[in-house]
């Protein structure tokens, strides 16, 4: 990939993403730093509590 | 190897702006210059506590105009945060935050009664920030998931009980929020399942493996195990490391990606300053 500035590691529809900055060509890059597993939100949960 | 300013995020847009001077912050203890401080238009919403707006951006107020959560989040070793979302990106917030277990106690039309809530929950003295160096020490969550559930329930009763009677009707039905895959994926690396029968008749507590600890990564590499918010658990050689990503935010990098199965999946060389 080459010399790149890292611009940090955004949450992207709930994935983590490193994100790169190239200089040369202005263009931003993704990096997926999650790759062995998904993150799946656990929606099926609500506390039972009424107000 | 130079530190530049990174850029911004741009409310509006929905998305990362680099620097236009690219700025040159080797020296500097910042990530982001004075200009593009003031183009995020947040630069003065920092410890906003919604008594007083003190934006003079447009950005900022359109944004604080939309709805928002106030969230209640859980971290290792019985840690609670209170803290505000715009609702459109709640999730990735909390997220971003590395709170893995969390419930979203009120819904308010904007952003300045959420920060008031926050401020009211803070001073019955639910800490709203949680620095990296805590998260970083305390990155095993061993408590299992019920005990954290009726803590959180019960925190979350008694702020109802204490909080201004002008605020109850924000609160809602608690959303309770986990991301139990990346938690098991910490403890499955980082936890070693002894699992031996105690004098008492019950089994012993896994015990937690060492890891280091890398605040601000010089070199790095390994294979990438999981992503606790800017936090990452890195894998290399049966060592572990959880590397905080955000102290490398702006610097110029080397990155080497290699599959998996292949010798250091990821490097990362930030050289010599």
């Amino acid at each position: 990939m080459g010399v790149k500035q890292f611009l940090g590691i955004k949450w992207i529809n709930s994935n983590p993403q490193m994100l790169f900055y190239d200089n040369i060509t202005h263009s931003i890059q993704y990096e997926d730093c999650n790759r062995n597993h998904r993150n799946k939100k656990d929606d099926g949960k609500t506390l039972q509590r009424v107000l | 190897m130079e530190k530049h300013c990174k850029g911004y995020y741009d409310l509006i847009k929905k998305e990362m702006v680099p620097c236009k001077s690219f700025t040159n912050l080797t020296e500097s203890g910042y990530s982001q210059c004075k200009e593009c401080q003031e183009k995020s238009g947040f630069d003065l919403c920092l410890g906003c506590n919604g008594s007083t707006c003190q934006t003079n951006s447009n950005k900022a107020r359109i944004f604080c105009h939309e709805g928002h959560h106030v969230y209640l989040a859980y971290f290792a070793n019985d840690k609670l945060k209170v803290g505000t979302a715009a609702s459109y990106r709640k999730y990735e917030r909390i997220l971003e935050q590395g709170a893995l277990y969390s419930i979203f106690l009120a819904q308010t039309p904007n952003g300045r009664i959420a920060r008031q809530i926050e401020s009211q929950i803070s001073k019955l003295g639910i800490t709203s920030r949680v620095n990296s160096s805590y998260k970083m020490n305390n990155f095993i969550i061993d408590r299992e998931q019920e005990e954290i559930d009726r803590m959180l329930m019960q925190e979350y009763e008694s702020i109802l009980r204490n909080i201004d009677e002008r605020f109850k009707k924000y609160f809602i039905k608690p959303e309770y929020n986990n991301f139990i895959n990346i938690s098991d994926k910490v403890r499955q690396n980082l936890l070693e399942e002894s699992r031996q029968l105690n004098l008492f008749g019950g089994m012993d507590d896994p015990t937690h493996k060492e890891y280091e600890k890398i605040s601000k990564p010089e070199y790095i590499s390994g294979e990438i195990q999981t992503t606790v918010g800017s936090l990452i658990l890195l894998k290399n050689e049966n060592k572990y490391s959880v590397v905080n990503m955000k102290s490398l935010e702006g610097w110029m990098v080397d990155f080497k990606k290699r599959e998996i199965g292949e010798k250091n999946n990821e490097v990362f060389d930030r050289g010599e300053r």
